[in-house]
Parts: C-alpha cells; structure tokens; sequence
C-alpha cells in the first residue's frame, strides 16, 4: 500500500486554484487555464476529454471540473483520482471500482445507481452529497468527510471509514454493516432502518457530546 | 502547486508538504517525521525551505527536530522559539514569500494565544482552530468566543470554495463549514437568539 501511495505521490498535483477570469465567477479554472468548466468556450470537448480519462486514462488529477453529469460511465479499473474537484457534479449509473481516490472534492454531488467496491481512498471530501441506491463495498475510505450527505437504500458494508466524519448526515434504510468505524464521526446524524451488524459503533462518535 | 497530506500518528494529526513548480517546499506542522514523509520529500526532489507552525502544541510540532537536523529549513511561527529552536515571528495579516508562493498568517487566538491560520493561493491551513464540522476545544468560555469572533472577522468571509485543510480529520472547504459546522452554527442561533454576547 505505502509503494503504491508513495509512486501515485510522484505525480501528485492540486487542481489549479486560480479562479475564472469571467467577472464575478469564483470558480477554479478546468486546469490552470483562463475559465472554469462552466465558462468555457469548448464545454463539450472538456467533458468528452474528462470521460475519456476516467474510463481509459492513466490517471485523472489537476483537474477542476464542477457541475457536470456524467452517466453510465465505468471507471477503469486501478484508475487514479487525485487532487481533483467534482463538486455539484450528477453521477448516474457510474461504476468507481478498484480506484484510487486522493484528496479530491466530490462535494455536494448527487450519486444515483453507482458502484464503489475495492476503492481506496483517503483524504476525499464527499460532503452535502446525496447517495440513492448506491454501493460501496469492501473499501477503505479513510480521513474522508461525509459531513451532511444524504444515503437513502444504499449499501455501506465492509468498508474502512476510520476517522471519517459522517456528522449532520441523514442515512436512510442503508447497512454499514461489518464496517470499522473507529474515530468515525456520526455526531447529529440521522440514522433511520441503519444497521451496523458486525461494526463496531461503539468506538464511533454519536451525540454532539462525544 | 502540490499538496500532499500525510496523516502523523503522533496526536493524530495532519502534517501536510507544499511544493511549487520549482521544487521549493513548505512544511506545515511537523507533527511526526517518519519514513512516508521523508520520502515524500525526497521522491518529489523538494528543496524544504521553511516549516509553518500553526501553534506550538507538540502534536503539531514534535517532528521539528528531525526536519532542522536533515533539512535545517526556516522556521515561522507566531512565538520566537518552537521547541528550543528560533523561529522567525509572524503576526496578523502577515505575508511571507517562500519560493513562488506567498503565505498570509491570520492570527486566529483562543485554542492557544499563538495560533495561526495559514493561506497559500485558495488554500487555508487551519491547525486546530476550525476542524471539519466543529472548532477546536477550548480551556473557557472567553476564549471561545475569543475563537469563535476571530474566526468570524478573519476566515468566514474568504471564498466559499477556499480549501480547509485542517489539523486533525478530513478535508473539507468553507462553504461546507459554513452549511455544516456544528459549533459555528450553534454560535449563529445563540447570538441570533441574544444568549451570547461577544
């Protein structure tokens, strides 16, 4: 794991943080060029470039792609996720199997019908993101924050999250089953038809208090 | 820019490497300098030039001899000493050059009278002061509010989708913050309700 961290650290960059030159957007530019995805002239050909590395590219970093949809896509398999934003993005039907996920921003994003099994990721930020119908089995999503999501009929089993932060969520209907929630925080969740067979919630945080 | 996180055992802690296109390095809070760091530093050739220390507690600082013995890299801090070692002082609103990137110090008191919160380019670095949906403990009630306002007069009003990348626990960004820390608003329906004053 530590080798394969250290050589995806290598190559490692942070999406570009200069904002868009369109006045009185604060968006991060696609990949340190004058305008953010949204503003860009060549919109179509960004998305079709982004899709392209997802599903069949070496690695997707330094990017900064926000409010886009991406449907029925299927990452390829080991594919690198690092130093990436997502934010307000659709993910339909999108398949993240066996990928690596660093230090990237998925926030506020809706996930519908997709598949996280065998990911590793640390350092991800998935907050005021809504997951409906969603999976994520036998991963390790450590250091990562879920702060505000909303997972309604989803699958969370077999999963690392430790030290991850699912505070204010609401989870509906989802197992987190045989899951390691050490340091997890569940502070002000709401947890409806939620079990956690096999986990041990005890060594996470529940009330405020905590 | 790089940054990379790395997750320190020593008081759980995040001790984070920046690097600009030029190989010049920052560290900020050495917490614990094991081997993934070092070779963090090393496999991405990084000249380490100055170590940024968001406030002296030594879950943020025990490293520091191990890096001034191997890389002896400037040190900066709101003190003039961190660990028995001279540290340059900064202070409110203060802007530092380091390679091609400049840092501007807020001085953010109240989890300890020395703490600074560091942003580089969108990117702020907290320390304990602002965590991922709660603000750092505190030994009263004064300097809780103490926190609390400067977090409010210096930090709440940058960009929304400034990075946070906090001491301990997961990433997160200001807008997130502001919708879902608990303590900040906890802080806004109190004052709104006129139970605090501060």
């Amino acid at each position: 794991m530590l080798t394969n961290i250290l050589k995806v650290y290598e190559h490692f960059l942070m999406f570009s943080l200069t904002r868009c030159k369109e006045p009185n957007c604060t968006a991060y530019t696609f990949s340190g060029g004058d305008y953010c995805y949204h503003h860009s002239p060549d919109r179509k050909k960004i998305k079709e470039n982004v899709v392209a590395a997802l599903c069949s590219g070496p690695c997707v970093n330094d990017i900064s792609i926000a409010s886009a949809d991406f449907r029925n896509i299927k990452l390829r398999k080991g594919q690198r996720i690092i130093g990436a934003n997502f934010s307000f993005c659709v993910f339909d039907n999108c398949i993240f199997d066996d990928t690596l996920i660093l230090s990237s921003f998925f926030d506020f994003c809706l996930f519908t019908k997709c598949s996280f099994i065998h990911i590793d990721g640390r350092y991800a930020v998935f907050s005021g993101s809504t997951f409906a119908d969603c999976t994520i089995n036998d991963s390790v999503i450590i250091h990562s924050n879920f702060m505000g999501i909303e997972a309604e009929e989803c699958d969370f089993s077999g999963n690392d999250f430790y030290y991850s932060n699912f505070s204010l969520s609401r989870i509906v209907g989802t197992s987190l089953d045989d899951c390691n929630l050490k340091r997890t925080s569940f502070r002000s969740a709401i947890t409806k038809g939620v079990t956690f067979r096999y986990s041990n919630p005890e060594e996470a945080y529940f009330r405020k208090e905590d | 820019m790089k940054i990379i996180p790395h997750f320190s055992a020593e008081g759980l802690s995040n001790v984070y490497l920046i690097i600009d296109k030029k190989n010049n390095g920052i560290i900020i809070d050495p917490a614990q300098v094991d081997k993934e760091l070092l070779d963090f530093i090393e496999s991405n050739h990084t000249d380490l030039k100055a170590v940024l220390v968001t406030h002296k507690h030594q879950a943020h600082t025990a490293g520091l001899g191990t890096l001034m013995k191997i890389y002896n890299p400037a040190v900066y801090a709101y003190e003039s000493s961190i660990n028995g070692y001279p540290a340059i002082q900064v202070h409110d609103n203060g802007i530092i050059r380091i390679g091609e990137m400049e840092v501007k110090a807020f001085h953010v008191p109240g989890h300890s009278i020395d703490s600074l919160v560091y942003l580089i380019e969108s990117a702020l670095f907290t320390g304990d002061t602002l965590i991922s949906g709660s603000i750092a403990s505190t030994h009263s009630f004064v300097e809780r509010a103490l926190l609390i306002r400067s977090l409010m007069d210096k930090i709440m009003d940058l960009d929304d989708s400034t990075l946070v990348y906090p001491g301990h626990g997961a990433l997160s960004k200001l807008r997130i913050e502001k919708m879902l820390n608990q303590d900040l608003l906890q802080f806004e329906s109190d004052n709104k309700a006129g139970k605090i004053s501060i």
